[in-house]
């Protein structure tokens, strides 16, 4: 009688004490695509610190643009392992944080979330990126300015407008590096979603068109919530 | 009769076992599954059949090669990754638009139904906007119904 419950309380404190614990060697994995990258791969480490095998049993990640694969899908105790994630760049500017879920056979961490910062330059900068008006409002100019920061300059060579609806111009203020375009409704009577085509001399295809946009919307009035 | 009293402090010792578990470990499982309420701008489809009566406009948030797929029927594809290439070939459509916006990405973890909200919103090309909870793989089980 003593022996089988001696045995369930060790296997019970066992059970109790082993534990897993995947970590990756840095707390976020830095990404830094060049500017004409279309694709970029990164690898990483990590470890089961715990004291007991873990199994990934899926990726999930927080984006489309983000894939990722292991080495293995199981890893022991003390085990270091490779990750190798895929970024597809396409037309993301700036830095995003993004989540890949590892699903785990481990019911203290069945999730374990391994975090990507993506830090991609801005070749070319349109701030702001949208013009607004309010149904009503006057007549105004309102400006966006579009910086060049590539290597070497870059020049605005053609804009032209989705609608009638507004007038612009563009003057240059630093040769290859700053433009500002002026954008002047007609009328602010009508809901007017609409964008600018800007072409460039870009060398990079993805940079040799750029878009801003413009609207002339009804005033919010409040906050939505579902009703 | 001991078979029975055995088994009795067995099932007992587990019991204790469980209870302490349950009771003291910082990430022991909940006791039954609760569904997660919506927050303030998601939507299920039981809200949007009853508070919008079904007319909505779809905003597919997914990538173009999965948009292409399958997709809500009439929805419009405006992925993170295509923001301005995609949304300016729908300009006209969020134009004529007077119906809820409801945008939705591929699953629970996805991220890009939100991102891509708050870009419309931010841009003034959208008014009333809401993610669907749950994105494509709760609303291809619904479709297929």
């Amino acid at each position: 009688m003593k022996t089988p419950a001696a045995l369930f309380c060790l296997f019970a404190a066992f059970s109790a004490l082993s534990h897993a614990e995947m970590a990756t060697e840095l707390p976020a994995i830095e990404v830094k695509p060049q500017p004409a990258d279309e694709v970029v791969k990164v690898s990483f480490k990590f470890r089961n610190k715990g004291t007991k095998p873990v199994k990934i049993l899926d990726l999930e990640s927080s984006c489309s643009c983000l894939s990722a694969e292991m080495d293995k899908a199981e890893y022991q105790p003390g085990e270091e392992g490779t990750g190798t994630a895929e970024f597809k760049v396409s037309t993301f500017v700036g830095r995003h944080e993004k989540i890949l879920t590892a699903l785990t056979d481990d019911p203290q961490q069945q999730e374990w979330e391994i975090t990507f910062i993506l830090d991609i330059p801005a070749v070319v900068d349109i701030e702001p990126k949208t013009l607004q008006w309010w149904i009503g409002d006057e007549l105004m100019e309102k400006t966006t300015t579009v910086k060049m920061n590539a290597d070497t300059p870059m020049k605005i060579t053609n804009i032209t407008a989705t609608r009638d609806n507004v007038d612009f111009s563009w003057k240059e203020i630093k040769p290859g590096q700053e433009y500002q375009v002026t954008v002047k409704p007609k009328t602010t009577k009508d809901v007017t979603l609409g964008a600018l085509k800007i072409e460039t001399d870009s060398k990079i295809p993805k940079y040799q068109r750029q878009l801003a946009f413009f609207s002339i919307y009804n005033k919010p009035a409040e906050t939505p919530k579902v009703p | 009769m001991k078979a029975i009293s055995q088994s009795l402090i067995l099932l007992s010792l587990a019991a204790v076992a469980a209870f302490g578990t349950y009771t003291w470990h910082p990430k022991a499982p909940a006791l039954f599954l609760t569904q997660e309420p919506l927050r303030d701008d998601e939507v299920s489809m039981p809200v949007i059949r009853e508070k919008f009566a079904g007319e909505v406009l779809w905003i597919d948030a997914r990538p173009a090669d999965q948009f292409a797929a399958a997709h809500m029927p009439g929805a419009l594809n405006v992925s993170e990754q295509q923001f301005d290439e995609q949304l300016v070939q729908h300009l006209d459509a969020l134009q004529m638009n007077s119906k809820p916006v409801i945008i939705y990405c591929s699953g629970q973890k996805c991220e890009a139904s939100r991102k891509v909200m708050e870009r419309l919103k931010e841009m003034g090309f959208v008014k009333d906007a809401f993610i669907f909870k749950g994105g494509w793989s709760v609303l291809e089980k619904e479709i297929s119904k």
